[in-house]
């Protein structure tokens, strides 16, 4: 279970690292248009990095340096009667410090002056980039250390040396940086974009953290209570009971990631309203609960059926072993889900409820499809399979269809409902106003979205179903090995073909209520043109080729009275409209008076 | 820093804080200067180890050899265990040794010690890793000695054949 938490962990850490790129680049792409900032340059962008880098890693070096000291004082205090003594760590710390605490001090007093005599300092991106970043990294270390002390406080862990000496210095370095930027403000709307990266990112790893370890917990007891019930275990006496070391393992996460969530959602963020990344984070984590749920749900359905079908091999008790396991995830997981999206439509107000709504819908949707698309390609799958196998000679009932039918079965029990209601309210939406749904992002992005999968599942089915048929004809081995080698292939194929009219059908459907473009203008008639034109005239049919937009032939006119037409640009348009609309497929263009006389032909 | 002391800022807990790490990096540095390595009584277990560790990081072979008991040393002669490519003193570079327990089964005592190493490549960068070792001992003629091998000599055995050879097939 420790190690699902860390998996979930990276993956919300990861999840929040690409949040926050694509939110830079939104924000970014934003910077130009939507700019609350002056004109003056304060220190400059250069001299910014410059200043802001070497005090972010003085800072780091001055933090490490300090906890290394400090950890080689609680060895001598707390370890052992020395048989050897080791200098080392106490060298490195003190070396580390002696030398990064001048250069800190040196930068950061520059810092500190240079927003007091340029207010425009504090409204800097890269201030606020260096702020946010150090109470990033040192709310990650104040994370880690708190779980070893915690862990170690309750007798789950071994003395926590490193994390007790850092504990201190990273407090204060995220102390002291928030006091700053508290004080600060965030007076522009790139600066407070940053701030919500932060309080989002943190309040998503905290609350996953403390899901993953409430859970643990509660999944712990009702696994004792269900092996008490129906299992016989051996098991030691520091493995059992609710003091057990995994419970207070889990019980340090659960409190780290509860005070993380709890400071950063329901304390800093409060007030927080009109923010992109408030609501991408609300998204992810009822969609993101909703996903959990309806995942482990399906997880119970095909357990149950796959006992129904007759396909476990083992008794009633083994078999459901899990069970307990899967219903506290589906908990924890429509706990996240009721709990954020009631968060949702409460703020949902005004201009936003019916985008929310849409985007909601939309996601929820797009969960219902996923399963039915795996549903669908696990029918194709097993169809093609069992045919297969009806073709060779069949010496027993293999029963290998069991745990797929029951797949198949669980991921229908799942995605029909999931997809069938909110389809239905997205459908009804649609009814009711085609010209806002049609038009709406979230709509565009459903439907091709779909439309890009279904179309490179095709592409990919189809391939790989005709390399299969290829290659057995080719090498005269079609048999049927070739049906059970196109088995996948074809699954997504059809699939595929299965969904992607339906989606096309509904891609079609927009195109009647999106917005009419500009008409574009006739294609000018192109026509054979020759300039007559004295000796030097190369520049009167380089204007009227500019003006017609294509190339013309220039006869050079030798007779004693040739010479060049004098032709403006008007001129030359005037001249160039007549060619076009002239009667003959040929125009000779012939100077006469102060222009060009036109004379078509065929 | 005095610009955010006059907007307001309290800033006591930071002085605080600030006050209470110089005082642990000087307790540090007070504590490390006074340390010295522990004294274990002389014919006690613990001595014996300490005079072990003691003989590897003097390069005293004989000394280090004499602590092992007359049934290792029938397997392990003196230029094997520091012969070669022997584990000697180096292991103990920058290491600190520190007793973890004693403890006695029948007439048999174990040493249990832990092993620490911190080696630092710069403030990002270090390496930092420690295990423990036990040492097992039996009086012989008024003095503890090895009845296992001790760390770091545990392959100097002679009727350990170990892995068996590769066989060369043509």
């Amino acid at each position: 279970m420790l190690e699902m938490s860390f998996i979930a962990l990276s993956v919300l850490t990861q999840v929040a690292i690409v949040g926050g790129i694509i939110y830079a680049i939104y924000a970014w792409s934003r910077r130009g248009r939507d700019s609350e900032g002056e004109a003056d340059p304060g220190l400059g962008t250069l001299k910014r990095l410059y200043f802001y880098g070497i005090s972010f890693a003085a800072l780091m070096s001055v933090v490490a340096g300090v906890s290394l000291a400090v950890q080689s004082l609680l060895n001598v205090l707390f370890d052992g009667q020395a048989f050897s003594l080791s200098s080392n760590r106490l060298a490195w710390g003190l070396s580390i410090f002696i030398v990064s605490l001048p250069i800190w001090i040196l930068h950061w007093r520059f810092i500190l002056r240079s927003v007091a005599a340029m207010p425009v300092e504090s409204r800097s991106i890269i201030r606020k980039v260096y702020i946010y970043l150090t109470l990033g990294v040192s709310l990650g270390f104040l994370m880690g250390v708190s779980y070893e002390i915690i862990k170690w406080a309750m007798m789950a862990g071994e003395f926590p040396e490193f994390s007790l000496a850092s504990v201190l210095p990273w407090a204060m370095a995220w102390g002291y940086h928030w006091q700053i930027e508290s004080a600060e403000g965030q007076p522009t709307a790139e600066t407070r974009g940053i701030r919500r990266l932060y309080l989002y990112g943190a309040a998503l790893v905290g609350g996953g953290m403390f899901a993953v370890g409430a859970g643990a917990i509660v999944r712990a007891l009702l696994q004792d209570g269900y092996s008490a019930l129906f299992l016989s275990n051996v098991m030691l006496s520091d493995q059992a009971g609710l003091a057990r070391e995994s419970l207070r393992t889990d019980l340090a996460v659960a409190i780290v990631g509860g005070a993380v969530y709890w400071a950063h959602w329901r304390r800093f963020a409060l007030g927080d309203r009109d923010s992109v990344l408030r609501w991408i984070f609300l998204f992810v984590a009822t969609v993101g609960g909703a996903a959990v749920a309806l995942g482990s749900a399906g997880v119970i359905v095909f357990t149950t059926l796959s006992w129904l079908l007759g396909d476990a091999g083992e008794r009633a008790a083994l078999h459901f072993e899990d069970m307990p396991g899967a219903l506290v995830v589906v908990t924890v997981g429509v706990a996240a889900w009721a709990l954020f999206r009631r968060g949702m439509v409460t703020e949902a107000v005004g201009e936003y409820a019916n985008p929310v709504r849409r985007i909601y819908d939309h996601l929820m949707a797009g969960l219902g499809l996923a399963a039915l698309c795996g549903a669908s390609f696990m029918i194709f799958n097993t169809a093609l399979a069992i045919f297969a196998e009806s073709m060779g000679e069949a010496i027993r009932d293999s029963g290998a269809w069991r745990s797929p039918v029951a797949a198949i079965l669980a991921m229908l029990v799942v995605g029909v409902p999931v997809w069938g209601y909110y389809w239905r309210r997205l459908r009804m939406a649609y009814a009711a106003d085609p010209e806002s749904e049609a038009g709406a992002l979230s709509h565009r992005v459903y439907i091709f979205a779909a439309l890009g999968a279904g179309a490179l599942a095709f592409l990919g089915g189809g391939g790989g179903t005709l390399f299969v048929v290829l290659r057995d004809v080719l090498d005269a081995e079609l048999s049927v090995e070739t049906v059970r080698g196109l088995t996948p292939a074809i699954g997504f194929a059809l699939t595929a073909a299965l969904f992607l009219p339906y989606h096309w059908g509904i891609y079609r459907a927009d195109q009647a209520f999106q917005p009419d473009g500009p008409t574009p203008e006739p294609r000018p008639v192109r026509k054979r043109v020759t300039v007559l034109t004295a000796d030097g005239g190369s520049a009167v049919t380089r204007a009227i080729e500019d003006a017609l937009g294509y190339s013309v032939r220039e006869a050079r006119w030798t007779d004693p009275g040739a010479f060049i037409p004098a032709l403006g640009d008007d001129e030359a348009a005037r001249v160039a409209g007549e060619v076009s609309g002239a009667e003959g497929a040929n125009v000779i263009l012939v100077p006469e008076g102060d222009g060009l006389r036109i004379i078509s032909y065929d | 820093m005095g610009t955010y002391r006059e907007s307001g800022m309290n800033n006591y807990w930071l002085i605080g804080g600030g006050a209470a790490l110089g005082l642990l990096l000087i307790a540090s540095v007070v504590v490390a200067v006074m340390q010295d390595e522990a004294e274990f009584a002389p014919g006690s277990p613990e001595g014996a180890v300490q005079d072990y560790l003691r003989a590897l990081e003097e390069d005293n072979f004989p000394a280090a050899y004499d602590s092992l008991s007359p049934e290792l040393r029938e397997r392990c002669a003196i230029e094997d265990m520091f012969g070669g490519n022997h584990s000697g003193r180096w292991e103990l570079d920058d290491r600190r040794i520190t007793l973890e327990e004693t403890r006695t089964l029948e007439e048999t005592t174990f040493v249990t010690v832990r092993m620490a190493e911190y080696r630092g490549g710069g403030p990002f960068s270090s390496y930092d890793y420690d295990f423990e070792e036990t040492f097992a001992f039996r009086r012989f003629d008024e003095s503890w000695r090895f009845t296992e091998f001790p760390w770091p000599h545990f392959s100097c055995d002679r009727s350990d054949t170990g892995f068996a050879p590769p066989r060369y097939i043509d």
